[in-house]
């Protein structure tokens, strides 16, 4: 904040000019420069977070469903929208990431079926669709684009 | 709570911690978590961190609610307790896992 002895002075008023030229082209900008500019963001995204906690919470008390209900479950969530999407596989996305990063501390290139047909590293380089080849999904399950690694590419690249 | 979330994803997600070698199956979810929270000081870890997140929504839901300007006086008394129920109801919701495991419901 400026102490308001400063009214007057040039850079004040430099600032001043500055701030009201980005407010009139860049209005975002100018609303995440405010504090309860922030605060709604914040609010926002805690909006959507409360919903993944509690849709998450929700999941979760499957387990007392039984194995099927909740292993179905997650492999509902890996998969769901892959198809919709036509979304090709991450270079470093890998169902079954812990086994791949204990076999590229070995050799580069991760587990041997990820370059079957079909599978993640295979699709990567020959550009497979992945409405293509729907078939690959039980070829070689588990070697697929999935969500949740691509969380943790984030922490192993 | 990042602490938390970092730790889980490695853990319950990646399987890269907290488990044996080959004790973590992809996507045999129910398996690995009646294996993880085998592990008491983890069902605890994990308790807690539930605590905090209960203490976080509690705090967060209402401070939220206030930012949006949804809060009046007469209403407020029931969105602070919308959200403190949301915050207890999630946390009752979360450790009732990790209990179920350690006192042998879910095995």
């Amino acid at each position: 904040m400026q102490n308001p002895k400063n009214l007057n002075s040039a850079v004040h008023l430099r600032s001043v000019a500055t701030t009201r030229r980005v407010a009139v082209s860049h209005r975002e900008v100018a609303f995440w420069n405010t504090m309860i500019g922030k605060k709604v963001v914040m609010a926002i995204t805690g909006i959507a977070l409360v919903g993944f906690v509690i849709g998450h919470m929700l999941g979760n008390l499957k387990i007392f469903a039984g194995p099927e209900t909740i292993n179905a479950y997650s492999r509902f969530l890996r998969e769901v929208g892959m198809p919709e999407l036509e979304l090709r596989p991450a270079p470093l996305a890998r169902a079954d990431l812990p086994s791949y990063l204990r076999s590229a501390s070995h050799h580069r290139g991760g587990p041997a079926y990820s370059h079957e047909p079909g599978c993640a590293t295979h699709r990567l380089r020959h550009q497979t669709r992945y409405r293509d080849d729907l078939g690959a999904r039980e070829r070689c399950a588990g070697a697929e684009f999935s969500w949740s690694p691509s969380l943790f590419s984030i922490f192993s690249t | 709570m990042v602490a938390f979330i970092v730790f889980h994803l490695f853990h319950l997600t990646g399987g890269l911690v907290g488990f044996g070698p080959g004790q973590f199956k992809d996507l045999a979810v129910y398996q690995n978590v009646v294996a993880a929270f085998a592990v008491w000081p983890i069902a605890v870890f994990y308790i807690i961190a539930m605590g905090a997140l209960c203490l976080h929504l509690d705090h967060g839901i209402w401070s939220l609610l206030q930012t949006l300007g949804w809060n009046t006086a007469r209403n407020e008394a029931t969105l602070q307790m919308i959200s403190r129920g949301i915050a207890v109801v999630v946390f009752l919701g979360f450790t009732s896992v990790p209990v179920a495991v350690m006192t042998g419901w879910i095995r």
